[in-house]
């Protein structure tokens, strides 16, 4: 825990409160080594899988006796492997994401210490984790690791990450998924502000890949509530668009367009068994984390 | 579009505030910056282009309502012509001023047959639907016009044939205001206004004046009648002198009768008169040109009440001007008391009464030994002396109370006892005081003072010069004045002798001095009885039994109406010479004379008898030749030369009863004002762009929403 000790998106308090924490699957995953999560392969854990027929090549040790004793057949005893997963964090950096009205954080840095936070839970239950960063395309990405030393880089680039760029989550998808081969978790931190019919593809892409989702939406309180009032000139942060707007006329319509959104992509991800979590700026991070540690 | 108040056209740029407010006063925005505009997007694509849409046409309905509120007050109309329904509204107005007796310059006939006849022509004209009326330019109670605009024709001709002459002067803009008032009381605004007149320049030249409601949808059109050439000179009637004294019984009265020759040419004319009694008289005058002469018509009257005197002039070229009548009252005999002894008055009660019976005076004197006065028959003078004031302090209080409700007062040193040559005793009465008496053996002289006050200028009218008489004083007692008292007659070194003093309605004399030849000259001059009888038949009405006025007196110019006569009683006037008129009515609607005569006016106790006399104006020979009445100012109008012979039919083209677009510029305005209203209503707004009502259910935060799901 020494080296996670300075690091702006996990602070001490945060690591300790996030051992002990274990970061589930819904979904078989692919892995190397011995860890917490079922693979489809079979191995070499205590829990019986299924007995199949001898083959050539196998090892004759093997070979369950009994049963040959009992039916004259050659069998083996298979049991379920379970293995430590990959996990891909993909943290959007768009500008949108640079946003900050009611909450304490921004929209990014609330997702630096999500990102950072999962990693390390992740890391401490034994599995290998990795970080891309993305606005319309991916912008950086970091080699997988397992270890807290392999985890350091990953923290001191969340700290260098800036907001900019336009952004198109669903063509940061599809080039993620090319790069996320085999199945793993991928835990996606975005605002999502973009049609959830173009997210839900590039959702859809990484499902059909094999992925296990979890959608992690970061909002602002004021994006979600819209408290200001009176007459204003609205600039997008991403486009740099204006559009003059009487909050106080608008806001009841707001609020139904935003509601019918959230509606709609908490609907796609239920399609797919994807976890989607709304993480408002003002949340505790913690139990942001804790309520998908819960959700599996 | 006609516009009846055009001046709040020059307030249309105001329309155009709302536009520099928006362009001036724009609201500031705030800018912020938001993650996305998406959802913003997705309330309304279109969301600027519709909130400005929005702002823009706001800011056209109210530019809109501006103006409208700006035409609706200009009072815009819509002439219809006659061909398209428009339906014809006319008033015809026939001057019967005295001017139009005299001869027409195209046919033989006085102006005011003319004018009479070319308004039947007009009349006839007209389409049966077509509303008209006549009006008189000088009001004649013997004429009843229509009150409003009728389709009788039958009425309206009749009433032109009862059109008579009159002796009076119009009043231009009292009548164009009521045909005015008699077209906007029609249905819809608009008309037209035909006058057959001369169009004397006195009648019509004068300052321009603004009718109470002006109105461009009528024109007026002037059919101008032309005076035939005078025939001689011409001598008017320019005023009446009446006795400005009270009037009694018997006595020989003067009434003046100013003439003027108006003409350029001399004047050899007859005054003639006649009087209640029947007598007649003449008299031959010779005037130059712009001369000016008084004639004095004597009248007697033989009994009390009311009498006149009818006077005219024969010889000249011009009748309307000439005649005059005269009204006076006659209160009987007058009494004179005397409060006190025969004795204490010296010579004074003979120097108003001679023969002590009225005969040559009129006055009849008494004695009374208290100041007891007869009010059903209140005596014109009550004579006492300082020392009764003194001994008898009750009379005090009814001498003010008499003096006050119009008597004259007149009090004298005392001839009796006590005021001998060593009497020294000192009185006052009312603010006025007796000092010593004083006695020169050789006498002083009294002199006049303030001649210039009424009493003066009334005895100068019957002496002549007051500056030339000698007065002498033997013995008399300087007076103290107060407050309120004139000087009449002193001794020098501001020793006042005789003073006036006006209390209520009547006078007070004062006199330091008796009427007695030990005291002075005054009973051997004929001023001195003068003086007393200016005293006694001077000024004040003369109250009778029912608390009325018989005695007042008015005398008018024809044409004019009594002014502030008993104001909403019941009056009637009946005609005592002149125009047999006998009318009812308030007396807020007395209507003008329009002829020479005398009317006895009652209105309960109150009379007056109203003494008419011709205008003088009438005989002026300056008409209106250009193509402008003065008087009409703005409104529009046409002088036509008259045409016995014309087609009255082209008046009528293209005249018409106008649509007046007050009450749509109205409804227009309030429909704006709604739609402003409703454009400028959040919730309307927000439902305006096409979204589904937002209901309570779909106020809940989304994100508590999504959050119990979760949950």
């Amino acid at each position: 825990m020494a080296e996670s000790k300075g690091y702006r998106y996990l602070p001490p308090q945060m690591a300790e409160r996030l051992r002990g924490l274990e970061i589930a699957v819904r979904r078989l995953m692919d892995g190397s080594h011995q860890g917490l999560h079922r693979s489809p392969s079979f191995g070499s854990s205590v829990e019986f899988a299924e007995y199949r027929e001898y083959a050539h090549g196998d090892p004759i040790s093997r070979i369950d006796w009994p049963v040959y004793a009992r039916s004259d057949r050659y069998v083996i005893r298979q049991f379920h492997e379970d293995v430590s997963i990959r996990c891909t964090i993909l943290l959007d950096t768009s500008a949108s994401m640079g946003y900050r009205q009611d909450g304490p954080l921004s929209k990014l840095q609330y997702g630096c210490y999500l990102a950072a936070g999962l990693m390390y839970a992740m890391v401490q239950q034994g599995d290998t984790v990795s970080l891309i960063t993305f606005d319309n395309d991916i912008r950086r990405r970091y080699e997988p690791c397992g270890t807290f030393v392999g985890l350091r880089p990953m923290l001191l680039g969340l700290e260098e990450t800036e907001p900019g760029g336009p952004g198109d989550i669903e063509a940061a998808l599809h080039v993620a998924a090319e790069m996320a081969k085999g199945r793993s978790l991928v835990v996606i931190i975005s605002d999502f502000l973009q049609e959830p019919a173009s997210i839900l593809r590039g959702i859809h892409h990484l499902h059909h890949d094999g992925k296990d989702l979890t959608l992690l939406h970061v909002l602002d309180p004021a994006e979600l509530y819209l408290p200001m009032s009176g007459l204003a000139e609205v600039v997008s942060l991403e486009t740099r668009e204006k559009l003059t707007v009487d909050f106080r006329q608008i806001r009841d319509v707001y609020l139904e367009q935003m509601r019918l959104y959230l509606e709609q992509l908490r609907q796609g991800c239920q399609e797919i068994r994807a976890d989607y979590i709304l993480a408002e700026t003002r949340m505790d991070v913690y139990d942001v984390i804790l309520k998908r540690s819960r959700a599996v | 579009m006609i516009f009846a108040a055009p001046t709040f056209l020059f307030l249309l740029p105001l329309a155009g505030l709302p536009i520099l407010f928006h362009l001036v006063l724009k609201q500031k925005k705030r800018t912020i910056v938001f993650s996305t505009l998406m959802f913003f997007h997705r309330v309304d694509p279109k969301l600027n282009t519709r909130r400005k849409i929005r702002e823009w046409l706001l800011l056209a309905l109210r530019v809109l309502m501006i103006a409208l509120v700006l035409l609706a007050l200009s009072r815009p109309a819509i002439r219809s012509a006659a061909g398209d329904g428009g339906k014809l509204s006319l008033v015809v107005v026939v001057d019967n001023s005295g001017s139009m007796s005299a001869g027409s310059e195209t046919a033989d006939a006085t102006k005011l047959a003319c004018a009479k006849e070319g308004a039947r022509k007009l009349l006839s004209s007209l389409e049966p639907s077509a509303d008209a009326t006549v009006m008189l330019f000088v009001e004649d109670p013997l004429v009843a016009v229509p009150e409003s605009l009728t389709t009788d024709r039958g009425a309206l001709l009749e009433c032109l044939d009862r059109i008579g002459p009159t002796e009076a002067t119009g009043d231009a803009q009292r009548a164009l205001a009521k045909a005015f008032g008699l077209l906007h009381g029609s249905t819809a605004g608009g008309g037209v206004v035909h006058v057959f007149s001369d169009l004397q320049r006195a009648e019509w030249s004068g300052d321009l004046k603004r009718f109470d409601t002006p109105d461009r949808l009528i024109h007026v059109y002037f059919h101008r009648i032309g005076a035939s050439p005078q025939q001689g000179a011409n001598v008017a009637v320019t005023g009446i002198q009446f006795p400005e004294q009270r009037l009694f019984v018997g006595q020989p009265y003067e009434v003046g009768l100013a003439l003027r020759n108006t003409s350029d040419a001399a004047a050899d004319v007859r005054v003639n008169c006649i009087d209640s009694r029947g007598e007649r008289s003449t008299r031959s005058l010779s005037l130059q040109r712009q001369e000016t002469a008084t004639v004095g018509l004597s009248m007697t009257m033989g009994e009390q009440g009311h009498h006149w005197l009818k006077a005219w002039i024969e010889g000249d070229g011009f009748a309307a001007d000439n005649a005059a009548g005269v009204g006076l009252f006659c209160e009987g005999m007058g009494t004179v008391q005397f409060i006190g002894e025969p004795i204490q008055f010296g010579v004074l009660p003979v120097a108003l009464s001679p023969s002590g019976g009225g005969q040559l005076t009129g006055l009849v004197t008494k004695f009374s030994p208290s100041a007891q006065l007869d009010k059903g028959n209140p005596p014109v003078l009550v004579a006492t002396t300082w020392d009764r004031l003194e001994a008898a302090s009750g009379d005090s209080a009814v001498l003010t109370s008499y003096a006050e409700g119009g008597g004259s007062l007149l009090v004298v040193p005392s001839l009796s006892r006590g005021y001998g040559a060593s009497a020294t005793q000192e009185l006052s009465w009312a603010g006025a005081g007796l000092r010593a008496r004083e006695a020169y053996k050789s006498g002083v002289r009294l002199e006049v003072m303030n001649r210039d006050c009424h009493f003066w200028r009334q005895i100068e009218r019957i002496v002549g010069d007051i500056s030339t008489e000698q007065i002498a004083a033997y013995a008399f007692c300087p007076l103290d004045l107060g407050s309120g008292f004139t000087p009449l007659l002193g001794a020098g070194a501001g020793k006042v002798v005789l003073a006036h003093k006006s209390l209520g309605t009547g006078n007070i004399f004062v006199s330091g001095t008796a009427f007695s030849s030990r005291w002075n000259t005054l009973p051997l001059s004929g001023l001195g009885v003068v003086m007393v009888q200016r005293m006694a038949v001077g000024t004040g009405p003369v109250p009778d039994s029912q608390g009325g006025s018989p005695s007042r007196m008015l005398s008018l110019v024809a044409g004019e109406r009594p002014e502030a006569w008993s104001a909403g009683a019941e009056t009637q006037i009946l005609s005592l010479t002149g125009d047999a008129l006998e009318w009812k009515g308030r007396s807020n609607e007395v209507p003008a004379f329009p002829r020479t005569g005398v009317y006895l006016m009652t209105a309960g106790a109150d009379k007056c008898c109203v003494s008419v006399r011709a205008s003088d104006k009438e005989g002026e020979r300056l008409f209106i030749e250009g193509s402008t009445v003065p008087v009409l100012g703005p409104i529009g109008h046409t002088v036509v030369s008259f045409d016995p012979d014309a087609d009255y039919s082209q008046y009528h083209a293209g005249q018409a009863r106008a649509v007046e677009m007050y009450i749509p510029m109205l409804l227009l305005l309030m429909l704006a004002m709604l739609f402003e209203g409703l454009l400028g209503a959040s919730r309307f707004r927000s439902r305006s762009w096409g979204i589904l009502p937002v209901f309570s259910w779909a106020r809940r935060p989304c994100y508590e929403s999504v959050q119990e799901r979760d949950a």
